[in-house]
């Protein structure tokens, strides 16, 4: 008898505690795969960043994503779940993003385009222009004028 | 030539300098590109370090982290607990695990500053609290240290009852 007690109360013992293990093996793979997401976002907003898109907001979010990684560690699914919705809201926002912003770059790179060219022809502008309104402007401001004719010395 | 010669040369010479001063200016520039660390006191404000601490008690300090690499970047505060006094330098972090973690991700030219509990577990004289910055290099998947660091020596005592 004692002996199937052992072996009974043995028993009790994994099927106790296996769960429990598996739980943690699994929140384990969570907060891994969570973290990955992370980095993986964190690198997709890099990239864009680089690119010149406005990503302060979904940065300051994805730092939040990080502090509670940092804190709750594997075992708080609940803190991992938050984490895991904040990723997708992020990960959309980030999509939607990208799409906005191309048409914003390129009109950007076209102003500025615009602006060193008008800044580049300035002097070509000025060097043929100028002499010829200056001169325009002589002439009209002295048109009142009169000419007063000398004869050998006589006025 | 109703305008002399010599002024219209000085005139264009004039419009033709502040066009490329305009054209410079109009550039986008990247400077070198750097990141910061600082410790501050628990009200994330210089000054009012703590200097004798009691063991086994957690302790809040602040940490800045600013981003000045030219794009957003994750970074990473690593504070470490050095009870024979070591302190890391510029090129190498403390060979020894660390006790907190603040992970942040900043746009370029952002910052933040940061909470956070420490604690000592043994009593000592010059104990040292230090913290590394380290930057998420996507390239090669791993955790790079920049060199910023910053440390504060502390004493810890157990409190008799």
């Amino acid at each position: 008898m004692p002996r199937y007690g052992f072996a009974i109360a043995s028993l009790l013992l994994v099927i106790t505690y296996l769960p429990l293990f598996y739980i943690e093996s699994r929140a384990q793979a969570g907060y891994d795969e969570i973290y990955s997401r992370a980095l993986a976002i964190a690198r997709l907003l890099r990239d864009m960043g680089s690119r010149g898109i406005d990503v302060s907001r979904l940065s300051e979010n994805l730092s939040g994503v990080f502090a509670l990684l940092d804190t709750c560690g594997s075992s708080d699914l609940e803190c991992l779940v938050k984490a895991s919705s904040t990723l997708d809201s992020i990960e959309a926002e980030a999509g939607r993003l990208r799409e906005a912003s191309g048409f914003q770059i390129t009109i950007s790179r076209l102003s500025l385009a615009i602006r060193i060219a008008i800044l580049s022809s300035i002097p070509i502008i000025f060097y043929i222009y100028f002499p010829r309104l200056y001169s325009w402007w002589w002439f009209r401001s002295r048109r009142n004028w009169v000419v007063r004719s000398y004869r050998h010395g006589r006025g | 030539m109703v305008i002399d010669d010599e002024v219209f040369a000085v005139l264009l010479a004039m419009v033709i300098i502040a066009s490329v001063i305009g054209i410079a200016l109009s550039m986008p520039r990247s400077s070198e590109p750097f990141t910061a660390i600082g410790l501050l006191d628990r009200e994330c404000r210089i000054g009012s370090y703590p200097k004798n601490i009691p063991v086994n008690q957690s302790i809040e300090l602040c940490v800045f982290i600013s981003n000045n690499l030219g794009e957003p970047a994750l970074l990473q505060a690593r504070f470490k607990v050095s009870y024979n006094g070591s302190i890391p330098t510029n090129s190498t972090p403390l060979d020894i695990p660390e006790a907190v973690n603040v992970t942040v991700f900043l746009p370029d030219g952002g910052n933040t500053t940061r909470v956070f509990s420490i604690t000592i577990t043994r009593p000592g004289y010059n104990i040292v609290i230090a913290g590394e910055l380290w930057v998420m290099d996507f390239d090669k998947g791993s955790w790079a240290y920049t060199g910023r660091h910053v440390f504060i020596r502390v004493n810890a005592s157990t409190i008799l009852s």
